[in-house]
């Protein structure tokens, strides 16, 4: 990889790092009707969060080693954004808008019915949290091991690479969390900032995917 | 919960709570003619929950409960030892009006407990009536217990947790479902939104209602009235005082034609007979604000509800007057 291509990679890690956080805000607003605004429904987030990136970085360590190019990495990031984008939507859907009474458990979209029917309410609001987001935060997960195979061109140089990976998405990070929270949220539902995030990540694995990243090293 | 104090009130409460060794709260030096005052109130327990900072204060016979929000604290319950039967703040009374809209108010829902003071009132005036409390922090419903000589028993029982994961999980249907669930001038988004108003009207028996209390002070106060009215085909206003600016705000919401102030009276009438209650119902359901309520304010949904940014926006009183 080009030093301008490397720099690219890196910008795109920049942005998926927004659109994780931003995305992870974002869904504390439609557990909420569902499972409250007690504390265990961040637990819930966060811990999938954590889970889906404990799952993605290791198997995406691994595919890194066995597919050490950004097209690969691309189309898992675009896979992601298509489950963002249809997902959480489908699971809010309501079947019916204000039925009488008698069908109200015909009426319930997925999410409603994983609220009332858990016996457990902070159960169901991690379960809720691992159906919107752990298949696509372990696919956006494998970005910096992927990130760190390609960029690598010596083992003198290992340590600074890793290093800037995880600081630049972790940027990322922080300007998803407080920009969503404090902008976004003010100004739009949470669906549109979904969309917005999806729409971001979209973005990340055309651009991946064009990059034709290729490793540095090979094994 | 709540009442919302105006803000001569809140500093002078803030007096208060410096007074018993609380001046890290910090506004003490902003109202020095309330430091005088402070001195005759003492702080009982200060408590603080996940939730809240709660503070209860005696101040002669009077045990008020606040709880303390961004270094303001704010009335969310008061009882008077010497005279438990009594409402003692204004707004508690006004939303007893709700109980003239069912045909036979016989079971109702109350989400935020506070002190538990008009649950107390209903068991204690209606011997056969029923009434649920839904309160989310564990330290409101011991404080209560405590200070406040909230009794349950088979017809006021109390259980913790949200309120609207409560209406969600459970069947139940109730003749009135009664709306404080503040924290200081805060209201969790989802009890703010057109589906949660739906899911009220869906637990609501025939001819049943919702009676809310709402702080008047910011956009909030249009986005909640907008909201009923989406939801609801009648939104009743009554407000504590004259003009907005120095009221609270009790909203019924109800389904079925406007109800007519005759007929409204006739139905309080017969309570009062029956019940004697301490507040004459009457004179309260009298007090109906026959005026037109605010227009467009934006209807909040549980996709997008911004009450944080709303409260941030003073009203305009003005524009009503």
């Amino acid at each position: 990889m080009t030093r301008n291509r490397s720099i690219l990679l890196l910008a795109l890690g920049f942005f998926i790092g927004i659109a994780v956080m931003g995305l992870q805000m974002a869904m504390s607003r439609p557990l909420t009707p569902y499972f409250g605004s007690d504390i265990f429904v961040w637990s819930s987030l966060i811990s999938t969060t954590m889970l889906s990136m404990m799952v993605g970085y290791y198997l995406g360590g691994r595919l890194a080693d066995r597919y050490p190019n950004s097209v690969f990495l691309g189309v898992c990031v675009l896979i992601a954004a298509a489950y963002i984008a249809i997902v959480p939507w489908a699971l809010q859907y309501e079947f019916l808008p204000d039925p009488d009474p008698f069908f109200e458990g015909l009426k319930r979209s997925v999410l409603s019915t994983i609220g009332s029917e858990t016996p457990s309410l902070p159960l169901g609001a991690i379960l809720a949290s691992n159906l919107m987001m752990f298949i696509p935060f372990t696919l956006l997960s494998f970005f910096s091991p992927f990130c760190i195979r390609l960029l690598l061109a010596d083992a003198e140089h290992g340590g600074r690479i890793a290093g800037s990976v995880y600081s630049i998405t972790t940027f990322g990070n922080i300007i998803g969390v407080l920009g969503t929270s404090l902008g976004l949220m003010a100004v739009l539902g949470s669906q549109h900032i979904i969309w917005i995030m999806a729409g971001i990540l979209a973005l990340c694995g055309v651009g991946l995917i064009l990059l034709r990243g290729k490793a540095n090293v090979d094994a | 919960m709540a009442q919302v104090t105006r803000r001569g009130a809140i500093l002078g409460s803030v007096a208060a709570a410096g007074a018993a060794g609380l001046g890290a709260i910090g506004l003490l030096a902003a109202n020095r003619t309330a430091e005088a005052q402070a001195s005759r109130r003492t702080l009982i327990e200060r408590r603080e929950s996940q939730y809240n900072t709660i503070y209860v204060v005696r101040q002669g016979t009077v045990v008020t409960m606040m709880f303390g929000v961004n270094e303001q604290l704010f009335s969310e319950s008061a009882y008077d030892t010497a005279d438990p039967g009594r409402l003692v703040f204004q707004y508690t009374q006004m939303m007893m009006a709700g109980l003239a809209y069912p045909s036979q108010p016989r079971m109702i829902l109350e989400i935020g407990l506070g002190g538990g003071r008009m649950a107390s009132y209903i068991r204690d005036e209606m011997s056969d009536a029923s009434i649920t409390c839904v309160e989310l922090d564990p330290a409101v419903i011991e404080l209560a217990r405590e200070h406040f000589a909230l009794r349950e028993d088979s017809r006021l029982r109390v259980v913790q947790g949200d309120g609207r994961i409560h209406l969600d999980r459970n069947r139940d249907t109730y003749d009135m479902i009664k709306l404080d669930a503040y924290r200081g001038t805060f209201v969790p988004f989802h009890l703010t939104t057109r589906e949660f108003y739906q899911l009220c009207r869906r637990r609501l028996r025939t001819g049943g209602c919702v009676t809310q209390n709402i702080a008047p002070d910011t956009l909030l106060y249009d986005a909640a009235i907008a909201t009923m009215k989406e939801v609801f085909a009648n939104v009743d206003e009554y407000w504590t005082g004259s003009s907005l600016g120095t009221s609270s705000v009790i909203a019924v919401a109800y389904d079925g034609p406007r109800k007519t102030a005759q007929q409204l009276a006739s139905a309080a009438q017969a309570l009062q007979t029956r019940y004697s209650f301490r507040h004459a119902l009457p004179d309260i359901v009298a007090r109906r604000r026959e005026q037109p309520l605010p227009t467009g304010g934006r209807v909040l949904t549980d996709d997008f509800a911004p009450v944080e940014s709303l409260r941030a926006i003073e009203r305009n009183n003005a524009r009503r007057q």
